[in-house]
């Protein structure tokens, strides 16, 4: 399928139009959407928004400009309808558009329609949605992963170049390894969270699903940069990811921490990583052993410090100043309604949970420890940094579920993320590139770098890329 | 048995920034509803926090006057709990690394108070019930606020009123708010019990929450320590509880109990990152800060000011820089504390003077006590002068010449003037020959508003006698 490169460079030698890319776009759409359930919007007035960037085209036009892309429904948009798909933000719409959409948008990029996710990001398979799950384009009768499912497979199904989507647990990394795209999760702190309804608000970042990595390079950059109106974006250089990736990965060290080979990851995914990692050895990588012992108690750690957050966070969702609200003869019962009738049930028992490790008499014992096994994972990653790179590992232990496989059962659900939610809590750089299918299956390959070290993340994953195709 | 009531107060006080705590919405009493509002101070789904460096300086400087220590590293916290009028159902807060800590407030009738802790959070909206529903106006959302939490020193409703009026004007002072408690940008918190005199044991207290009137807290806290001393003496139990205060009642009343208290379950805002506070600036900080109530009593009690006086002129910082100007330019310090304290305050209470913006120069006033030292001036021709500079400025020599006050030397003249009040007066004259003091009063009255008080009264009275013959 194309790049958004190549989508680029024939705009730029005037081989196609805007207008054409956003017909391509429809007519893909019109094709499979009904199937795959991708969007939860779509805007009509991008044709028109097309034929504007066609004939106001200016001479440096940049990579994005006039090419349609697609963002999670938990961005708000300016009076684009925003659902984070939940009932509780049915016909809310927004005053204002997130630092991200304004960044693309400043680019002359084209807003194509807000995608699926797993209500309130909360969820590793869209299947938490209020609006209905979205559908793997490889196969349909399974998940695309999550949350942001919807965005994924719009990517991977050839209704847009690129999406945006959002991670607090591996909700870009995930659906991109179970569709076969290149899922990218900045660093904490590498792209403003403003205007992203947050779910976590220590763990959350904007990421990127591509069809390759360089692409993932273009994109972040167009939205990467300390923002003033978030006080946790970091205000760290933002390199030109192409030219760094043509630097090449020659000389990078990598190490395979056995943790994310042990249990719970399926043979022919375990196979691939380390078939990945002798392409890398033959691409000219330095393998070096690492150990990342407290590997597995990131998954504890997370479920208490994400559902915590939440529970407060999504505290100002009382239907007071928008969303539906019913009658009610008191306070309480107003309260009842709005959040009773407007949350699923995968929020709820995260607010619960939340709500609970935060409680009087329980927070040194759960929110506390939790919060000291980061620092002690933070410390792991840091030494393992000294001696490699990069870390590659699988993405997720297993390839797309079918559908109902998890539902009924939280915790298995909980074990899709658990080898992207370390680089979470760490506050790393990761991205899943798209190794051999596996029994027709997609298959992620992840690697993580340091916090703020995209550049050294993109040139491995590069080649990375180039090694297992 | 004997009780004695142990208080401890948590004040509130808006700060009087240009903008809000965490954004750039304008931070402003009285708009028309919902007219000051943003994003970020509605809650709105994706917004974020930033945090006001002005707010932050105003916290630290208030915390520095105080007394309090200034933490090297502070952060936020989220306060939890769900009501209409919060937007994000939290707020913003500080639990474990405040502003300032350890701090100590001077009270003016003596003793001091110990300050816990000072610490910067946002407040809330204001939700007013309306004819069978409510309507939340955010305007006040976000406004920065400052709560400032003392130890349980307090052993009287008195004393905590004055502590309470202590530290509004010690805000006042440091210029961080217009502390307008009609506007309730000053609030306070108390918590109340008492134990047996000679006791250290630490009974149940009782909560009387959101007061914004000093004197609704002097009596709420009179009331709640009489009524919970009665239920000891009785045998009873005083039940750990929030009270409201009913003032046409004169009574407390229940409002939650200890099982119904809330759990905020605070935990670090994760949208702010913690921070440092350079050591360096709050020096600067410290440096710059006006003298305040406390040092500027100290001042007028060395130089022999009367207490009551000492107490008004401390009221505002305005009074005690125009006792300084004054005295800079000559006038006696007690005459000048006198004045102050008497006409100048008693003009501004009528609203025809301000201390903060004078018509009546401070310089004019040292020139005005001179000219009556030198007996140039009564000192009833002096207060009409002063009256007249209070409402329109200018000099008092031009003044005095304007009204024709410059007093009557001249003896020939004042006796001229006498003699014509003896002449329509003779009913008091002959009171007087009979004996009765009382008419030598009315006399010298009354030849003072002949002349408009331009005559000593005691030159009047010397001349009535003569007159008189007496």
């Amino acid at each position: 399928m194309e790049t958004l490169r190549e989508a680029a460079r024939r705009l730029e030698q005037g081989e196609t139009t805007s207008a054409a890319l956003v017909d391509a776009a429809l007519s893909a759409i019109e094709e499979r959407e009904a199937e795959l359930h991708s969007f939860l919007t779509l805007l009509p007035e991008v044709r028109a928004a097309a034929e504007t960037a066609d004939a106001s085209r200016p001479a440096e036009a940049g990579a994005l400009y006039g090419i349609p892309y697609a963002a999670k429904d938990n961005l708000v948009t300016e009076g684009v309808r925003t659902t984070a798909a939940s009932r509780i933000l049915e016909g809310y719409l927004p005053p204002y558009s997130a630092t991200a959409i304004e960044r693309l948008e400043a680019r002359g990029a084209l807003l194509l329609g807000k995608t699926n996710l797993d209500e309130f990001a909360m969820g590793s398979s869209t299947e938490y949605s209020a609006y209905g799950p979205s559908r793997n384009p490889v196969d349909p009768s399974r998940v695309p992963g999550g949350s942001s499912g919807g965005s994924a497979v719009a990517v991977a199904a050839g209704f847009c170049h690129y999406a945006l989507g959002s991670e607090t647990g591996g909700s870009v990394r995930q659906p991109a390894a179970f569709c076969g795209c290149v899922g990218l999760k900045p660093s904490y702190g590498r792209v403003s969270r403003y205007g992203l309804i947050a779910f976590a608000s220590s763990l959350d970042q904007i990421g990127t699903l591509t069809r390759d990595v360089r692409d993932a390079g273009v994109v972040l950059g167009a939205i990467a940069g300390r923002d003033p109106r978030d006080q946790t974006s970091v205000d760290a250089p933002v390199a030109d990811y192409l030219a760094e990736i043509e630097r090449g990965a020659r000389g990078l060290r990598f190490g395979v921490p056995a943790e994310y080979l042990a249990q719970g990851v399926a043979p022919a995914v375990r196979d691939e990583v380390l078939r990945a990692a002798d392409l890398l050895e033959a691409q000219g990588l330095t393998r070096r052993d690492v150990s990342l012992p407290h590997t597995p108690y990131a998954l504890d750690a997370y479920y208490i410090i994400a559902p915590a957050e939440a529970s407060s966070n999504l505290a100002r969702f009382d239907g007071m100043r928008y969303g539906p609200r019913d009658e009610a003869q008191d306070l309480l019962e107003a309260y009842r309604r709005s959040r009773g009738q407007g949350f699923g049930p995968e929020v709820k028992r995260r607010i619960l949970l939340g709500t609970y490790v935060l409680s009087a008499g329980y927070y040194d014992t759960y929110y506390l420890r939790a919060q000291k096994l980061r620092t002690l994972l933070r410390a792991e990653f840091s030494a393992a940094f000294d001696e490699v790179d990069v870390l590659l590992t699988p993405t997720t232990p297993t390839t797309a579920f079918p559908f109902g496989a998890n539902t009924d059962d939280p915790l298995a659900m909980y074990m899709a993320d658990a080898l992207t939610i370390p680089a979470n809590l760490a506050g790393l750089c990761a991205i899943s590139v798209p190794g051999r299918p596996a029994g027709g299956l997609p298959v992620g390959l992840q690697l993580m770098a340091s916090p703020m070290r995209e550049d050294i993340l993109l040139r491995a994953a590069a080649a990375l890329e180039e090694a297992v195709r | 048995m004997e009780f004695e009531t142990v208080i401890g107060l948590e004040v509130h006080i808006e700060l009087g920034t240009r903008t809000k705590m965490f954004c750039s919405c304008r931070n402003e009493f009285g708009a028309p509803p919902n007219t000051h509002i943003c994003p970020v101070c509605l809650g709105l789904p994706g917004a974020l926090p930033v945090p006001n460096a002005a707010a932050l300086e105003a916290a630290i400087r208030m915390a520095l006057g105080l007394g309090c220590r200034i933490a090297e590293r502070s952060k936020f916290d989220r306060k939890n709990y769900f009501y209409p009028d919060l937007p994000k159902g939290y707020q913003i807060s500080q639990l474990d690394e405040p502003i300032g800590a350890h701090g100590q407030v001077e009270l003016p009738a003596g003793g001091a108070v110990r300050v816990a802790r000072v610490q910067l959070e946002e407040d809330a909206g204001k939700l007013q019930h309306e004819a069978g529903t409510a309507v939340v106006d955010f305007n006040r959302a976000g406004v920065p606020l400052l709560e400032i939490v003392s130890e349980p020193d307090l052993r009287s409703a008195q004393d905590a009123r004055a502590y309470w009026e202590e530290i509004r004007r010690i805000a006042l002072y440091l210029g961080v708010t217009d502390a307008r408690m009609e506007e309730g940008s000053v609030r306070a918190d108390a918590n109340i019990s008492v134990r047996p005199v000679g006791s250290d044991v630490l009974n149940p207290r009782v909560e009387i929450k959101n007061m914004n009137s000093f004197r609704f807290l002097e009596r709420a806290l009179a009331y709640e320590a009489q009524r919970q001393a009665e239920i000891y003496r009785q045998g009873g139990q005083v039940a750990q509880e929030t009270r409201g205060w009913d003032d046409p009642r004169g009574a407390t009343y229940p409002q939650r109990s200890k099982e119904e208290a809330q759990d905020y379950r605070y935990f670090p805002e994760p949208d702010l990152r913690p921070f440092a506070i350079d050591a360096g600036r709050v020096q600067q900080l410290r440096a710059g800060l006006p003298q305040l109530p406390a040092a500027r009593r100290a001042q007028l009690l060395v130089l022999g000011v009367a207490d009551e006086q000492v107490r008004l002129i401390a009221e505002s910082q305005a009074r005690g820089a125009y006792f300084d100007a004054a005295t800079a330019a000559g006038a006696d310090p007690l005459e000048a504390a006198k004045w102050i304290t008497g006409e100048l305050a008693r003009l501004e209470n009528e609203g025809q003077f301000d201390f903060e913006a004078p018509k009546a120069l401070p310089a004019e006033l040292a020139q005005l006590l001179r000219q009556i030292a030198e007996g140039a001036l009564t000192q009833a021709s002096g207060k009409q002068v002063l009256a007249v500079l209070a409402a329109e400025g200018g000099t008092v020599l031009r003044t005095a010449e304007r009204l024709g006050l410059v007093r009557l030397d001249d003896r020939d003249a004042v006796r001229a003037e006498v003699q014509a009040v003896l002449q329509q007066e003779q009913k008091a004259v002959e009171d007087l020959r009979a004996g009765k003091e009382k008419a030598m009063s009315f006399l010298v009255g009354q030849v003072m508003r002949r002349t408009r008080g331009r005559v000593a009264p005691d030159l009047a009275r010397t001349m009535i006698e003569e007159e008189v013959g007496r």
